[in-house]
């Protein structure tokens, strides 16, 4: 279906080949027995139809158990979506959430003022119905949850998640915000832990902020996808909702997917590129997007077209959505905020070292995650700089978080951006040496792309705020002159773990004279 | 469904569709179907979605109705938040609203809906997600009726095995076993307007093979500028500057543009190619879904979208099936001549007739084509499809009394209607009512000794069943027992002739046809029913209408349902037949149920939304549609017949349609035709006020 950019085309080949190898490691023993599960190339690809879960790691040896028995507890998953298929084979009705209260009958039995709300509700037409027309819904519900172990078909993140349908988009992928907000009262009232919400605009209503406010009161995590424009939009939108934990798309290499949105507020990335999932009857979903270079029907695999494939920071946020699901049937105690907390301390590093704005934390990873202690944290994050005017001079307050539950100390470092400084003249370069020369100064002056300190080391933990508070001068002065930077921030933990992160900036053209009030946080390629 | 939420004075869109069908070789067929399909239907988009959030404990409902927000949802906001008010409304409407109500008191907010979007995957072009304006359409197969669920009691949930759920019931008709759901591109309107195929050939360089000459063009087209504007998805059609602006022009008029002015807009598909676009399928013409009760199409704008049962624009048949009026001894003969296999047939009592269903593997309009020059041949037609039309009830909140007795506080319509106040007078004994229908329950304690022996003519075996159980109680439940709900006319007799048969088990939604309604007739005549129910609607058919005919000049009264196809159907059938009392369906506050046809044909309104009747499970869900409307009619009918034994069927018609309540516009409409059915006022005029009753009076006292 190549929905990939061009650079993302690139990358490939050597790239998964290389995953691949990587993966092998990972040992498959107690892989599940659906046949997608353990089979690779069905649409000619060379790795893993499911090489998610191979990246998740959620069925490796050193996983814990799974299972489509009662073996543990069910978490209750709630799908905002187009709605689900709920005739699917690989997803029985044991599959989805069943409101204990209410019965078939045409009343409201449990009072909630939704009659025969059954397995969730239909919040476009109004009726219990939440049938899937798009078919994105269901591919989201089968990546969580589809039927695991049954020798059919694919594997689920969490085989025993119960997914909770609320259907707010229509057939073209559309939802009024009003919808989404009443799914998100629903689903936390009847019981869901997790909220899977892999859709949004730029605008957002007071109604949701409102109904995420809600969610975050009564202790429910809402996942977000960061969105498939490559831009810096993964602040905006959905992903600005209060307390939710956003999810960017890694790739069968393990790095960032191209399509990836990204920004302060991206927490981790999760397999988001041909995740292989469940087919809705009658859709083809990926048609609605860019039918151009798609063939109808190009994404259908399998026996009678019953699975699909498909790329989107949705399905990341899915493959998050299953993951928080496992851990809360693992650890019933955990809230949700431990739960984000573990999904990010586990993250494997993605891309530059340490944190960034491009791929958050990094991947997630099941197997680190589960052995993750809840209460052990170290928060490095640079959120965004801004500039401000006094004493003639430009002072730079850097934001961010640097916090440790044994924080130690945090340093910040500074760098000039690969590029932004011209090629040193051979000639200009003798004479600065002969000159320090003369001055007796005997230390070379490191060269400005190397990391120098930048500023005074940070004293205390700061969850979110002013860093530091540091002059230009000093840093273009660090720096030679550039006008792009690196900068680096390490949190140190009295254990002596340490964690780092990043962020690119530059100072706008047009900053200094007039003194913008945001150096614009630069992101990567 | 809630398709079309009507607002008072908005302007909105109004796109008109026309379905052009391919030009398959066969001309008989070509001409039979192209004419069919090729009309115009005018859909209005609804407006912007405004939300009113009311504080917690405050009775939305009856905010909505003090303040007279009609077409309001209305949506809890969790235990302790309050709830929503959705309501459709453009900006004059609302900005007067939101003075009025959006000052405080009950109100915690107030906004307008913005259309959030699922992000599609990256693509070549990363803005590929939709834009929240574009306009699209699809048809879509219809979900299964009942919801799948797991036994609740069972705490894991095990997958093993098969769904709980079985697929739908394969649709003979499509003959595909893959039924898409697509959009239907939407192109240059010049091409698409005057049906040409050259429109969709550009359309779609990179799309499946066209089959037999597809003619895929779709468009949307402004008539006053002429513009065009392209598919949703922006990629299907062709990229001119007309399209973009006809784009940017709907979305001012379907959002907030207040300049934008209501234009007519335009748009033309192919449902062939629709039908193509998915699975790679090749479908000739004879693929389409022939039997079009299965599919909806969809038309989306922005988050908003409305519904049209694809059935309401394209009468439904079977595909393959040929019905022919043919002497016994030349059964065989003309099967012989034309190639066709013998499925069954139907001997007809009342007319000597003999009706065959004959299989063929060739086209049906050609074959039919064939047999009209030949002299042993009576008639011959395609077997066409009706279905019931009932839904499950839709209503969102429940009314506050129904905790402690809610079939007193639902089964609002025997009151309103009269027929309660009437039941000292009559009760309906005497009158055998034949209930054309599904399967009704003859061991239901409600009707339990006043059903005659049920006669199967829809050839899949007699069952209780949802829908002619629950029509068959409107009409005739007991009155006296405390079960639940009581009948309009509790002492009349039903003769249940199960000619539609359930496309799910459970399920309202069934299927009849040609042939079994005609036989259910030939057995409601001969077995002298005074009074003919068919809560069912279809096509145009001449068989049917031939039989229907017999009965009323036998006079008996037929009594149809009018259609719940909504706003945009085409007359629904036999409602429509002349003679036929057709009726259409009001909510409690004699509103009209917003799936009901609309026309000329419509003679009288009923009780229809959200009716508790019997059914075979022993529960009583609220039920909507003009089935129960005709229903309830057929009840009074039998209650009028008692009363006047010597009037006619015909009179007993006129004295109904000439004693109603008036509702909507003064006097006989196309909503509500001569207005709510009037048991009393009836009774009065059949009596010459012998009777007297009153409508307003002692409300379910025989529960």
């Amino acid at each position: 279906m190549n929905r990939r950019g061009p650079a993302l085309a690139l990358a490939s080949a050597l790239a998964w080949a290389l995953a691949l190898l990587t993966l092998a490691g990972v040992s498959q023993g107690a892989a599940p027995n659906d046949p997608f599960a353990s089979s690779a190339g069905s649409w000619s690809q060379d790795y893993a139809d499911q090489w998610a879960l191979d990246s998740l790691r959620v069925y490796s040896d050193a996983a814990s158990t799974f299972g489509s028995g009662q073996a543990e507890p069910s978490t209750i998953v709630a799908v905002i979506d187009t709605g689900v298929d709920y005739t699917h084979q690989d997803l029985a009705a044991a599959r989805l959430w069943r409101n204990p209260r209410e019965e078939d009958n045409g009343y409201d039995d449990d009072g909630n003022g939704f009659i025969d709300d059954l397995i969730g509700w239909n919040f476009v037409e109004g009726n219990n119905n939440p049938w899937d027309h798009s078919g994105h819904g269901t591919h989201i519900a089968g990546i969580i949850a589809a039927c695991t172990d049954n020798g059919l078909g694919i594997a689920g993140v969490d085989g025993n998640a119960r997914i909770m349908p609320l259907k707010v988009a229509n057939f073209t992928g559309q939802a009024r915000s009003s919808a989404v907000a009443a799914a998100i009262y629903y689903a936390v009232d009847q019981g869901a832990r997790v909220i899977n919400l892999s859709l949004g605009s730029e605008l957002v209503t007071e109604l949701e902020i409102a109904a995420a406010e809600y969610a975050a009161d009564k202790d429910v995590l809402i996942v977000v996808s960061a969105g498939n424009r490559g831009l810096s939009t993964a602040n905006s939108g959905y992903a600005s909702l209060p307390g939710v934990l956003v999810v960017g798309a890694s790739d069968p290499s393990g790095g960032r997917a191209g399509f990836s949105n990204f920004g302060d507020r991206l927490a981790v990335l999760a397999p988001g590129v041909e995740v292989l999932s469940l087919r809705a009857e009658d859709t083809d979903f990926v048609g609605l997007s860019d039918p151009l270079d798609y063939d109808e029907g190009a994404a259908f695999v399998g026996d009678k077209d019953a699975y699909y494939r498909a790329s989107g920071t949705s399905f990341s946020a899915a493959m998050v959505s299953g993951l928080a699901s496992r851990l809360l049937a693992n650890r019933p105690t955990l809230d949700a905020a431990a739960v984000r907390r573990i999904l990010e301390q586990s993250a494997i590093d993605v891309g530059e070292p340490g944190v960034d704005q491009l791929s958050g934390y990094g991947r997630v990873d099941y197997v680190r995650a589960l052995a993750a202690a809840p209460e052990d944290f170290i928060h490095a994050r640079l959120t965004g700089v801004e500039l401000s005017l006094a004493d003639e001079t430009i002072w730079l307050a850097i934001e961010g978080r640097a916090d440790a539950q044994r924080f130690a100390s945090a340093t910040l470092s500074v760098r000039a951006a690969p590029g932004s400084l011209p090629e040193p003249d051979p000639a200009a370069e003798k004479e600065a040496k002969k000159k320090k020369k003369k001055q007796g100064d005997k230390t070379s002056d490191p060269s400005p792309f190397e990391w120098q300190p930048y500023g005074e080391p940070i004293s205390g933990p700061v969850s979110d705020g002013v860093l530091a508070n540091l002059d230009l001068d000093t840093l273009t002065q660090l720096t030679g002159g550039a006008s792009a930077w690196e900068l680096k921030l390490i949190v140190a933990d009295e254990n002596g773990s340490t964690r780092e992160a990043r962020l690119s900036m530059a100072l706008p053209a047009q900053a200094l004279p007039g003194l913008e009030p945001e150096v614009e946080p630069e992101a990567g390629p | 469904m809630n398709c079309l939420r009507r607002a008072r004075g908005h302007t909105a869109v109004t796109i008109i569709a026309a379905l052009l069908l391919p030009l398959a070789s066969p001309a008989a067929e070509s001409d039979d179907q192209a004419a069919a399909w090729d009309q115009s239907i005018d859909v209005q988009l609804p407006p912007p979605t405004r939300t009113i959030t009311l504080k917690p404990r405050t009775d939305a409902a009856e905010f909505t109705d003090r303040h007279g927000l009609d077409g309001a949802r209305i949506t809890p906001l969790g235990r302790s938040a309050g709830s929503l008010i959705e309501v459709p409304m453009d900006e004059e409407a609302w900005a007067l609203a939101e003075q009025q109500l959006c000052g405080g008191g009950d109100v915690m907010s107030c906004g307008t809906a913005a259309c959030q979007r699922i992000q599609f995957a990256a693509s070549a072009n990363p803005g590929g997600e939709l834009t929240a304006e574009a306009i699209e359409a699809r048809i879509v197969r219809n979900p299964p009726e009942r919801v799948a669920t797991a036994d609740p009691s069972e705490a894991g949930g095990s997958c093993q095995g098969s769904p709980l759920v079985p697929p739908l019931e394969e649709s003979a008709a499509a003959g595909t076993g893959q039924t898409p759901n697509l959009d239907l591109g939407l192109l240059d309107s010049g091409a698409s307007r005057s049906g040409n195929a050259q429109g969709t050939t550009e359309a779609r360089d990179a799309g499946t093979p066209d089959s037999s000459g597809a003619t895929g063009s779709a468009s949307i087209s402004n008539s006053d500028s002429a513009v065009a504007a392209n598919a949703a998805d922006g990629t299907r059609a062709s990229s001119t500057d007309a399209a973009a602006s006809a784009e940017a022009e709907l979305a001012g008029a379907e959002a907030t543009s207040p300049a934008a002015p209501a234009s007519k807009q335009s748009f033309a598909f192919d449902v062939s190619q629709a039908f193509n676009a998915v699975g790679g399928l090749d479908l000739g013409s004879d693929a389409l879904p022939a039997d079009t009760s299965d599919y909806t199409l969809v038309i989306g704008a922005g988050c908003s979208e409305v519904e049209i049962p694809l059935s309401a624009i394209e009468p439904a048949r079977l595909p393959g099936i040929v019905l022919a009026l043919v002497d016994a001894t030349n059964v065989t003969p003309v099967a012989n001549t034309y190639g066709l296999t013998v499925v069954r047939q139907i001997g007809l009592a009342t007319t000597g007739e003999n009706l065959v269903v004959y299989l063929t593997t060739q086209n049906v309009f050609t074959v039919i084509a064939a047999m009209a020059l030949d002299a042993r041949v009576t008639g011959a037609q395609p077997e066409r499809v009706f279905e019931t039309t009932a839904e499950f009830g839709t209503q969102t909140l429940q009314p506050v009394s129904s905790y402690s007795d809610p079939f007193a506080a639902m089964n609002y319509a025997p009151a309103s209607t009269g027929a309660l106040a009437l039941h000292p007078e009559a009760a309906g004994s005497g009158q055998l009512i034949a209930v054309i229908d599904t399967g009704v329950d003859v061991a239901h304690p409600d009707l339990a000794g006043r059903v005659r022996e049920p006669v199967d003519t829809s050839t899949f075996g007699y069952g209780p069943e949802t829908h002619g159980t629950a029509v068959a109680g409107i009409i005739a439940a007991e009155a006296d027992n405390a079960i639940g709900s009581y009948g309009v006319a509790p002492a009349a007799e039903i003769l249940p002739i199960k000619a539609c048969h359930p496309k799910s088990e459970g399920g309202l939604r069934a299927r009849c046809t040609t042939s079994s309604l005609v036989q259910a007739l030939d057995v409601a005549m001969t077995e002298g029913a005074s009074i003919i129910n068919m809560s069912l609607a279809g096509p145009p058919d001449d068989l049917l209408t031939r039989y229907v005919n017999l009965a009323l000049d036998q006079d008996r009264l037929v009594v149809a349902g009018a259609g719940n196809g909504g706003a945009h159907a085409k007359p629904g059938f036999p409602a429509a037949i002349p003679g036929v009392l057709a009726v259409t369906a009001v909510d409690v506050a004699n509103s009209l149920y917003a799936n009901a046809n609309r026309g000329s044909y419509i003679d009288i309104a009923a009780p229809g939304v959200d009716i508790v009747s019997t059914v075979p499970s022993g529960q009583y869900p609220p039920l909507s549609g003009t089935s129960m409307a005709a229903a309830h009619v057929s009840g009074i009918a039998a209650l009028l017949r008692e009363l006047g034994p010597l009037m006619s069927a015909t009179e007993v018609g006129l004295v109904l349609k000439s004693n109603t309540r008036d509702l909507g516009e003064t006097g006989t409409d196309e909503n509500y035709g001569r207005g709510l059915v009037d048991a009393c006022k009836a009774a009065a005029a059949a009596t010459a006020d012998a009777v007297s009753c009153s409508t307003g009076g002692t409300h379910a006292s025989t529960l």
